[in-house]
């Protein structure tokens, strides 16, 4: 119950009332409105666990207010018109929900039932599972996760449970892949894996039966953290809080031993100990790098006995090309971090930073508190890649085609940037890149990737609205609504999905609920063509106005003139929001596309 | 045993000021001591003292002296 905490421990070795405490003070520090709103359903005693699921938000800066269900009452709690679901209108709805407490006659009693039985039983929990999923999908199109079902390791028939399909841990495993079914018919849904977070610590550590003899809590604290730092990196998945770049370290973080004083033949990086150390760690990271994660290297040494390990170093995983920033040199870590920010124009609040070294690390937390960093201060690196992953601060709920290919977009930017130092004009600039631009309806196809920029863009997003994928289906269904998403090729390769809009059509009135671009097509001006596109929609529907709105953020000032410049004009609005609102009469106006695109296709 | 340190704890937890902590303390007369509060305050003070309650102990510590004396008894330095 009380072994001593292991690496990554959930919170910084952070002890139960300390967290209580900054939780406390934290709250009373924090206006009450504008808060994230979650609502926990359940059928056991989860209590403790509202300060940790509110320590983990806070700590990715996300201010929550955390509403729990009546215990054992998920579904009336859904369905009630004055329940907490219609009282709440939560943003992020979580259900735990265990068979324990649901029906134990799965979890204890499954040894004495007839086939016919068993199937009755599995029927009865999946038809619940859908049912409650469902009604809550009526009610709101709000983020939802689910937690999926424990398998007791102390089965009735002990050794001979394995062998048998029916037999209990068989069945709670079979209604567990029965779940991934359920959840993957319901947009916006998503599986917590309460086993694969117990395999982390165990069971013995994870489940505490005096608490469940004693209130129904069914986990210990050690659980309940663990647990609350899985949803936490949902909410801020579902935030828009995930981090874009990998900031590394070289000399004992990529391999050990120090490439400068060593040289290339003695680091440690290879396929015995202790260079395999670092060549899991690099292979975990070069899976990072698959999925879309940037890598940028920031190292004090000389650059040519760095980039001579990459060149040559046999044994070296990643190359030189799976990094879209380098800054090797005796330049202080902070400024370096700060023109990665600024070379790959995105926040530095999206960077991680891992590294070795006690004092960079402190430099790095007083000078960019909004830096995340990993420390890798351990004698021994062994536990590197368990730390990383831990962390999910990469983590997101949504995998797209943009991802995979990522890093090979921003290297075409670099390309891009050595074309622009050379036109003469921008204008020149922009023709020269031939750029082709495809404007369409929202489709199943790119609703993802969609979700995920309005999800994620900061800077060219003049409302800063985030969507789920289940409220961009909803909008692109709704005949009041209309999303457009933008793509663009250039001579250099596609960039993807880079531009979203999401119009409401409020009578003659077109609202841009929604505009942004993606950073990484900033300066280009893409967006003059996309709001014309938007204007050519709103005429379609006979609309003869409309507006657009700014929301500032801290994030956002680059949008901040965007409709004045593009000839709105400042108004009032019947039903004013916060942000500032403008207007344009589009009745007798002319649409003419800017002539520097190659081709421009609306579909 | 440190009995600040036990006091910073129970107060932590109960988010009330360490100098309310006395011998008076108790489900009875602190608000916020509720059975929910209790099982998050157990759960501080092993982990804080490194120690394990049984089950007799976790419901027989309804305030503050008896807490302390199980303290006491648990990490074997009794006052």
């Amino acid at each position: 119950m009380n072994s001593e905490p292991t690496f990554g421990d959930f919170a910084e070795d952070l002890k139960t009332d300390d967290i209580a405490k900054l939780v406390s003070d934290f709250e009373k520090s924090m206006p009450a409105d504008n808060r994230l709103k979650i609502l926990v359903l359940r059928n056991f005693t989860i209590e403790p666990i509202v300060t940790y699921l509110k320590y983990f938000c806070y700590k990715s800066q996300i201010p929550c207010s955390v509403t729990l269900g009546n215990y054992d009452n998920i579904l009336q709690d859904i369905i009630l018109p004055e329940g907490p679901l219609s009282r709440v209108k939560p943003d992020i709805i979580i259900v735990c929900f265990r068979l324990d407490q649901f029906s134990e006659r799965i979890t204890r009693a499954c040894i004495g039932m007839q086939p016919g039985e068993i199937t009755a039983i599995t029927q009865e929990i999946t038809d619940f599972i859908r049912n409650v999923l469902s009604e809550i999908r009526k009610k709101t199109a709000g983020g939802v996760l689910i937690n999926n079902f424990e398998i007791p390791p102390y089965t009735p028939l002990g050794i001979l449970d394995w062998q048998n399909r029916n037999s209990e841990p068989n069945l709670i495993r079979e209604l567990n892949r029965q779940l991934i079914d359920i959840t993957s018919g319901f947009p916006g849904v998503y599986i917590v894996d309460i086993e694969n977070l117990k395999s982390i610590v165990g069971y013995q550590n994870f489940i505490d039966n005096r608490n469940w003899y004693l209130a129904r809590l069914p986990y210990s604290h050690k659980a309940l953290r663990l647990i609350a730092e899985e949803y936490a990196k949902f909410i801020r998945s579902l935030k828009g809080k995930t981090k874009k770049c990998l900031v590394l370290d070289c000399d004992n973080t990529l391999w050990g031993g120090i490439v400068g004083e060593d040289t290339i033949n003695k680091i440690q990086i290879g396929s015995t100990y202790p260079g395999c150390i670092y060549a899991e760690f690099q292979q975990s990271i070069l899976n990072m790098y698959r999925r879309g994660i940037l890598l940028a290297i920031c190292s004090k040494n000389n650059e040519n006995d760095v980039l001579e390990v990459f060149e040559n170093h046999p044994e070296m995983i990643l190359k030189k090309e799976h990094f879209v920033a380098k800054k090797i040199n005796w330049n202080d870590k902070v400024s370096n971090i700060r023109e990665i920010a600024k070379d790959l124009n995105i926040g530095i609040d999206s960077l991680v930073l891992v590294d070795d070294n006690p004092f960079e690390i402190n430099y790095v937390r007083q000078m960019l508190p909004e830096v995340e960093v990993i420390p890798f201060t351990t004698p021994d690196g062994y536990h590197y890649r368990d730390i990383l992953s831990h962390s999910g601060l990469f983590d997101t709920v949504a995998f797209s085609e943009e991802d995979r290919t990522r890093s090979e977009i921003y290297r075409g930017d670099q390309c891009r940037q050595v074309l622009k130092s050379e036109c003469r004009s921008l204008e020149d600039f922009f023709r020269d890149l031939q750029m082709e631009v495809t404007i369409k309806n929202a489709d199943t196809f790119a609703i993802p990737r969609i979700a995920q920029l309005t999800q994620k863009t900061n800077q060219f997003n003049l409302t800063t609205k985030r969507y789920t994928e289940s409220q961009i289906e909803e909008f692109s269904q709704s005949p009041e609504w209309c999303v457009r998403y933008l793509e663009v090729k250039d001579r250099f390769g596609s960039n993807g999905i880079v531009g979203v809009a999401i119009l409401h059509f409020d009578d003659e009135n077109a609202v841009i609920d929604s505009f942004l671009m993606s950073c990484r097509i900033i300066g280009r001006s893409v967006e003059d063509a996309f709001l014309l596109d938007c204007i050519e929609c709103a005429k379609d529907r006979q609309c003869k106005t409309i507006t657009g709105q700014y929301i500032p953020t801290k994030k956002n000032v680059i949008v901040q003139e965007f409709y004045k410049n593009q000839n709105f004009a400042p108004a009032t609005m019947n039903k004013p929001e916060a942000g500032l609102n403008y207007i344009k009469e589009i009745q007798n106006i002319s649409i003419i596309y800017p002539g520097y695109f190659k081709s421009i296709i609306r579909e | 045993m440190d009995e600040q340190q036990l006091k910073k704890v129970v107060s932590n937890i109960l988010d009330i000021q360490v100098s309310e902590v006395n011998d008076q303390s108790s489900m009875k007369t602190v608000t916020n001591w509720d059975s929910l509060r209790h099982i998050q305050l157990i759960a501080a003070i092993e982990e804080e003292f490194k120690i394990t309650f049984s089950m007799e102990d976790m419901t027989a510590m309804i305030n503050y002296p008896i807490i302390s004396q199980k303290v006491s008894e648990l990490t074997g330095k009794i006052p």
